[in-house]
């Protein structure tokens, strides 16, 4: 059947109407598919899956509709995107709503051509993806899409470059002078005047003008390495503020070089890069060299660096560090310990590293100017192993340390830090520090007892004698196991001389009923042998013809080793 | 010729050089077409160094297309790098293919030298409003692209004089302001930057124009839109990138904010200035810093325009102000790029208190003799490349005697003291002259004789009475 003219336009007409039902449609996918798109890289990271599954079907659905119509211009309003004057785009919420985020930031038309490649489309939705709030103070949206320079996507925006009235007046009036200038160059004075360029002009030097090319291809190249060189700003930027902290004549100018110095430093501690802030603090050396009076301001910078948030990822990265990131970093460590004692204690605290303790400790421990109340304010800390290195410390810093500092650690419930107290008390010159170890010779644990025995042994503690005697007299000692004799007869040998001969004969000597065991009469004799007097000689003549095979054996062997220029110690 | 070395690279590395290689063969094919009758010898090796280019490029793919697009230069799909070298070759294409509003040139498989020749001389020696056929259309071995659905940019005089005067506006807004703290206000410099960097990209030399206007009523705004052109303009030949070219545009245009804070009487003093004086104003650059400090948080954006503001009056050899605590510090590129551009439009811009003003003939006179010791001298020569020995708005005495004012600085790859002259006196007054064409006589060219400071003011304004013409305001009020 034939159909009228009239018919046919009808026709045409839903056929038009159809396709741009179709286009609007089509146009709603993808405007759609974008949303979802951009929503999924803000939500995902990179080369996560669900970014995939949404952007292949939208880059199919641009494809497909591109192809068809070379170019998609996209109207956008302040609530939805228009395309032909159809809606096609609208979200309820204007949260990550990308019509109002476009609109917001005076974008009015977005069209994208006929020929756009994957990378632009991905690279167009991550730009996107980047416009959050804190963003945008940074780098709007429009400054993203203008950098990337997209070959096949165009925007227009509400007109950039509208001037104020006032300004409108004075660039006419500009104009118009600038008008003039150029009408009366007809009437200008030429009288003042000089040669032009000359090839045998000494004053200058000699350019080879004639090629319209004045630096050559490696000189360009070096250029190239210089910008390469300076894709990183900050080292530039750390370097202007460290000088404008020695240069400015203004407190306030130091206070704000130094704040935003602290605040790149710190920003990027907390990453874990310590380039900038070894170069800073390389530079912030040569500012108090030149300026000493600004040492406060780099002080500054340096206790804005010494937090625990600041410190954390240096400690932690300690361990697991090749060796010369952790040389820097502990070098960075090493300059920052005196103003961060705080947060090195607490940083010791939670460090789970071995490497990470370890130099801590050293740098407290090496470091003359550790408060030690400082030390003495954490030792109620429950961790037992916090108070260990808190008396680690204690006992490095010797002679600075009073030893009833050591006094709750002494009687802290856990044996270990006990043991440690011990150690530190041994090196302590304080003359209370005998008092606390004699008192340690009663500890429930034999580790302790034993450690503050051999403490007093090599403090060389003579006072300390007649208790250790009574202690290794005492019935209870003879139970003990064979370290902790051991390390008392140590202790008794390097204190003793003729006057714990008396105490040395009831050891050893035999006896009917209630002989001594026999390692404590073996350290009898060895203690004999120790003090070595002729008086300890005789001692040991007699033991020699004792009933007990191995008391004789003994006495036997130490004689020997004494006729032969070996004394044979309690610890041989 | 270039032959890819497949044993140390990569397919697409090839590929690229194979790009690069075609881009220039044709460049230079088109620049001899220009000079050269067909059956020249050296335009017949250009004609047959493009035709093998292009058969090396198409023997991987049975076509190959050189397209135009937002000013970026593509092959096939690939961008080609824009390097410091091969910059005037890129931005010579991409004119020559707007020029002929040509969205892209395909090369097929078939192609022939006589082809490659017609093209070349078409392209080359005819205007676009030629009535012949062009060998694009004719379905042998070189066609082209359809024209693209974008719209065409706005009149370009018109928008430079729009964005000049917004950069004008927005260095007047920001030095009132004492800062850029206001996001709007940030936002509006940034968009002016782009501007300008668009601008410049599609045709530096309009805005260079601008820059030889002087304003004297406000010498400190109008220097900076001066500054950000120049610096722009030079990043550009250096082959920096849209995103650094916005940064260092940025950069000039801030660069004498620390200007606020030395007192106004010392800036307009007439008379020498006291030790005191000097004293004041040498810490402008560190104002800069600390005004840019003040602001609060600081964008990662600005981080280069603070650094280039400190050291913009640092010499290259490091002396300058303010003194440097660290004696090995390197200036950054942006810093040295603003040290020339500032000291060349502060020298080249008529102060009452000069007795001479100096043209910018002495400008360029100044930066030469200074290279190495207060800047850094490749930038001085590319700065000169740019702008020619003798940049826009000198007034020229011929060798035929006529008086002219330099409008645009020597075309691509000519001579740079042959640029193109604005006659003012003589008998050709109003004619614009190419000093690097044969236009006078067998074997002479008018050549710049001596340089003029019109009623010792250095300069003419070097700009086209029709961009005059336009308006500062928007198009649609």
């Amino acid at each position: 059947m034939r159909s009228t003219g009239r018919e046919s336009a009808e026709q045409a007409g839903r056929g038009i109407a159809h396709d741009m039902e179709a286009d609007v449609a089509a146009v709603a996918e993808i405007c759609a598919g974008l949303q979802k798109a951009y929503v999924s890289m803000r939500l995902y990271p990179p080369g996560h899956s669900m970014i995939e599954t949404r952007m292949q079907p939208l880059a199919s659905a641009l494809r497909s509709f591109l192809s068809r119509h070379g170019s998609l211009p996209l109207d956008v309003e302040e609530s939805r995107l228009t395309y032909c004057g159809e809606p096609v785009f609208q979200q309820d919420s204007m949260r990550d709503d990308m019509a109002f985020i476009l609109f917001r930031e005076g974008v009015r038309q977005l069209t994208i051509y006929a020929g756009l490649e994957d990378r632009e489309l991905r690279d167009l939705v991550d730009r996107f993806s980047r416009t959050t709030e804190t963003m945008a103070q940074d780098q709007d949206l429009v400054t993203l899409l203008w950098e990337a320079g997209f070959a096949h996507i165009d925007y227009e925006l509400v007109d950039p470059l509208q001037l104020e009235p006032t300004a409108v007046n004075s660039f006419e009036a500009l104009k118009a002078n600038t008008r003039a200038r150029i009408e009366d160059s007809e009437r200008a004075d030429l009288s003042l005047t000089t040669s032009g360029w000359r090839e045998s002009d000494t004053a200058l030097p000699r350019l080879e003008i004639d090629r319209g090319v004045l630096v050559g291809p490696e000189e360009l190249t070096a250029l190239e390495q210089t910008l390469e060189q300076e894709a990183r700003p900050l080292e530039q930027f750390v370097e202007v503020l460290s000088e404008v902290i020695a240069c400015s004549a203004i407190d306030q100018g130091v206070e704000n070089a130094r704040r935003v110095l602290s605040q790149v430093l710190v920003a990027e501690l907390q990453e874990g890069d310590l380039t900038f802030v070894l170069l800073a603090l390389d530079r912030l050396r040569d500012v108090r060299c030149h300026r000493p009076d600004r040492a406060a301001a780099c002080d500054a910078v340096l206790v804005d660096l010494a937090t625990v948030a600041a410190l954390r990822n240096v400690v932690h990265g300690l361990d697991g560090a090749l060796q010369h990131r952790r040389s820097d970093l502990e070098a960075l460590l090493h300059e920052l310990v005196p103003y961060c004692y705080p947060a090195l204690l607490d940083l010791l605290a939670e460090a789970e590293g071995q490497r990470a303790r370890k130099c801590i400790l050293d740098l407290l421990g090496t470091d003359p100017r550790l408060p030690l109340t400082l030390l003495r304010d954490r030792l109620s800390d429950p961790n037992w192993f916090v108070v260990r290195n808190l008396v680690i410390l204690l006992g490095a810093a010797r002679d600075r340390c009073p030893a009833e500092y050591l006094l709750s650690p002494l009687h802290h419930t856990d044996e270990r830090v006990r043991r440690e107290a011990v150690r530190a008390l041994e090196n302590l010159p304080d003359g209370r520090a005998s008092t606390l170890l004699l008192s340690a010779l009663s500890d429930q644990s034999s580790a302790v007892r034993t450690a503050a025995a051999r403490a007093l042994g090599r403090r060389r503690e003579a006072e300390a004698l007649p208790e250790l005697l009574k202690l290794v007299e005492s019935r209870v000692f003879a139970g003990r196991e064979p370290v902790e004799v051991e390390g008392f007869f140590e202790a008794v040998g390097a204190l003793s001389d003729d006057r714990a001969l008396p105490s040395l004969s009831r050891l050893w000597e035999d006896r009917l009923v209630h002989s001594r065991s026999s390692h404590v009469r073996v350290g009898a004799i060895r203690v004999l042998a120790a003090i070595g007097t002729p008086a300890a000689l005789a001692e040991l003549e007699r033991a020699r013809r004792s009933r007990s095979r191995n008391i004789r054996e003994e006495a036997e062997h130490c004689l020997l080793r004494l006729k032969n220029g070996l004394v044979p110690g309690p610890a041989s | 010729m270039v032959e890819a070395n497949t044993h140390s690279v990569t397919p697409a590395d090839r590929i690229h050089a194979l790009d690069q290689q075609l881009a220039h063969r044709l460049v230079i094919g088109l620049r001899t077409a220009a000079l050269h009758e067909i059956g020249n010898a050296t335009l017949e090796a250009a004609v047959e160094e493009l035709h093998l280019a292009v058969r090396l490029r198409l023997a991987d793919t049975g076509s190959v297309t050189i397209s135009a697009r937002n000013q970026c230069l593509f092959v096939e799909r690939d961008r080609l790098r824009v390097a410091p070298v091969n910059y005037a070759n890129v931005q010579f294409l991409i004119r020559k293919l707007e020029e002929w509003t040509l969205p892209g040139l395909c090369f097929n498989a078939q192609i022939q030298e006589e082809e490659v020749r017609e093209l070349l001389v078409f392209l080359g020696r005819m205007s676009p409003d030629t009535s012949a056929d062009p060998p694009w259309g004719k379905g042998g071995g070189i066609g082209a692209e359809a024209p693209s659905a974008k719209p065409t940019p706005a009149t370009r005089a018109d928008d430079t004089l729009r964005t000049f005067a917004a950069a004008m506006d927005i260095s007047r807004d920001l030095y009132d302001a004492f800062g850029t703290s206001d996001r709007s206000r940030q936002r509006s410099l940034r968009r002016v930057t782009q501007s300008m960097v668009d601008l410049l990209r599609e045709d530096e030399h309009v805005l260079l124009g601008m820059t030889s206007i002087k304003n004297f009523d406000g010498y400190l705004f109008n220097h900076c839109a001066n500054v950000a052109v120049l610096s722009a303009a030079l990043g550009q030949r250096l082959g920096l990138n849209k995103a650094r070219l916005g940064e260092l545009c940025l950069a000039a245009l801030l660069h004498d904010l620390g200007k606020t804070l030395v007192p106004k009487e010392i800036l307009d003093k007439t008379g020498d200035l006291t030790d005191g004086d000097w004293e004041q104003l040498r810490r402008h650059p560190v104002h800069s810093v600390e005004i840019l400090l003040g602001q609060g948080r600081v964008s990662p954006g600005m981080l280069a325009a603070i650094v280039a503001g400190f050291e913009h009056h640092v010499d290259y050899d490091l002396t300058g102000y303010p003194p440097l605590v660290n004696k090995d510090h390197r200036i950054t590129l942006f810093g040295r790029i603003i040290a020339i551009a500032d000291c060349y439009d502060a020298i080249t811009t008529p102060r009452a208190y000069r007795v001479v003003n100096l043209t910018p003939f002495d400008g360029v006179r100044f930066l030469l003799g200074n290279m190495g010791t207060k800047f850094d001298p490749i930038l001085v020569r590319l700065f000169i490349e740019l702008l020619g020995v003798y940049p826009p708005g000198t007034m020229v005495r011929l060798s035929s005697g006529e008086v002219g004012v330099v409008s645009r600085p020597p075309l691509p790859a000519a001579p740079l003291d042959r640029p193109l002259v604005k006659i003012v006196r003589g008998p050709a007054s109003g004619s614009l002259l190419d000093l690097s064409e044969a236009c006078t006589g067998p074997g002479t060219r008018p050549a710049v004789v001596e340089v003029i400071n019109p009623d010792n003011l250095g300069l003419l304004p070097a700009l086209d009475m029709t961009i005059l013409q336009g308006s500062a305001e928007p198009k649609d009020s």
